[in-house]
């Protein structure tokens, strides 16, 4: 992991996420007149978002001990929290901890005897 | 006191500039609109506005900047990548790209799709009230969700452009400063607890339901759900026999090709 690739990663995403923001200012009436980038846009979040959090969980072994179980445990949390109480900080400090715990657990083991 | 103090400063110079408009060419109507609509500023209004924000912004980047660190990333790219690109989703990524060592080429690829959505947000966002050239370069540069959705739909729709200004910029400080809190929190937990990780699991299980509440309706957009079970086993597949670390952008694609078949299907 050089620095060098790291600002070229970052710099690639700055300059495309500008772009992206800049395009229908630079085009607007082309942007406004589609039906079709309106419904795209409208329907991509959900994918992106769904496709992201599958992502994440899909490293995971689901097939030795503990079968994923912290991770799915403390994912169901997050959602329930989010969803409940709709506080960002309760619901990630909280998930976080839970999986923290569980996965660090041989490690808390010595402090209980 | 200092508020009123310049409350009452601006007041007096716009009735200086009222008096010299000897002609009433320009009008007093029209100086005082052309006020509200660039000059404007209610410092506490904006702060207010900001407060929502920064609950999210905080613990999202401190997230961040501790998913980073315990990366074993050097800590001071978590705020210089929060300076930089400010768009969290896209950040979280970064990290994780940057563990795979991913190509630049498959970087900018899979950032156009997750990202594509900001591509709308500048169809309403109040650009025309941003004065300078600095203004609207930066106004652009921090166009996040948030700030499109208060300054579009939400409660900051009639701010000044020099209050829209004043918002992004205290945005990405929470964004930067929760970033930096979150690497520096990163540097003094011991490498032996694993885990961190998880960070950006709940960070997209938050923005998941977001995108849910806002766009699962009516029963038929239900079928986006089953686009993106068919998005993510292509994925799957394209990954574990074809390509490596191609998940998301395979995925991405596929999904993109079935909202784009639909789309075709109800237009004929």
């Amino acid at each position: 992991m050089s620095n060098h690739y790291i600002f070229y990663i970052l710099i690639t995403m700055a300059i495309i996420t500008f772009c992206l923001r800049a395009l229908p200012i630079l085009l607007g009436k082309i942007f406004k007149d589609s039906q079709l980038l309106s419904y795209v846009g409208g329907k991509m979040a959900v994918g992106v978002m769904l496709l992201l959090v599958i992502y994440t969980l899909k490293e995971e072994n689901y097939l030795i001990f503990p079968y994923g179980a912290p991770l799915i445990i403390a994912s169901t949390c997050a959602i329930i929290i989010y969803w409940r109480f709709n506080n960002v900080l309760l619901s990630i400090f909280l998930s976080l901890a839970i999986y923290l715990l569980w996965v660090n657990a041989p490690l808390l083991a010595p402090l209980f005897g | 006191m200092l508020k009123t103090l310049k409350t009452q400063f601006t007041a007096f110079a716009l009735h200086i500039f009222v008096f010299f408009d000897l002609t009433g060419k320009i009008g007093y109507q029209t100086i005082m609109k052309h006020h509200h609509t660039y000059h404007a500023m209610n410092i506490s209004k904006v702060l207010g506005l900001s407060l929502p924000i920064a609950t999210a912004y905080i613990p999202l980047g401190a997230a961040f900047g501790l998913y980073l660190t315990t990366s074993n990333i050097a800590w001071y790219w978590a705020p210089i990548s929060a300076f930089l690109v400010f768009a969290g989703s896209a950040e979280f990524l970064a990290v994780s790209f940057i563990l795979a060592s991913y190509p630049i080429f498959l970087t900018a690829l899979t950032t156009i799709l997750i990202n594509f959505r900001h591509v709308f947000y500048g169809l309403s966002f109040p650009y025309q009230r941003l004065r300078t050239r600095t203004q609207k370069f930066y106004g652009i540069w921090a166009l996040t969700d948030e700030i499109y959705g208060i300054t579009t739909i939400g409660k900051g729709k009639h701010i000044s452009g020099a209050e829209i200004t004043l918002l992004q910029i205290l945005c990405q400080t929470y964004w930067v400063s929760g970033a930096l809190i979150g690497a520096l929190m990163g540097l003094v937990i011991p490498a032996s607890i694993k885990g961190f990780e998880f960070a950006l699991t709940s960070m997209f299980v938050i923005l998941a339901i977001d995108a849910l509440r806002e766009n699962i309706k009516q029963l038929q957009d239900l079928k986006l759900i089953a686009y993106v079970g068919l998005a993510a086993a292509c994925g799957l597949l394209v990954e574990q026999y074809f390509i490596a670390n191609s998940f998301l952008t395979v995925g991405l694609l596929v999904y993109l090709a079935c909202i784009l078949l639909d789309y075709w299907q109800a237009k004929r």
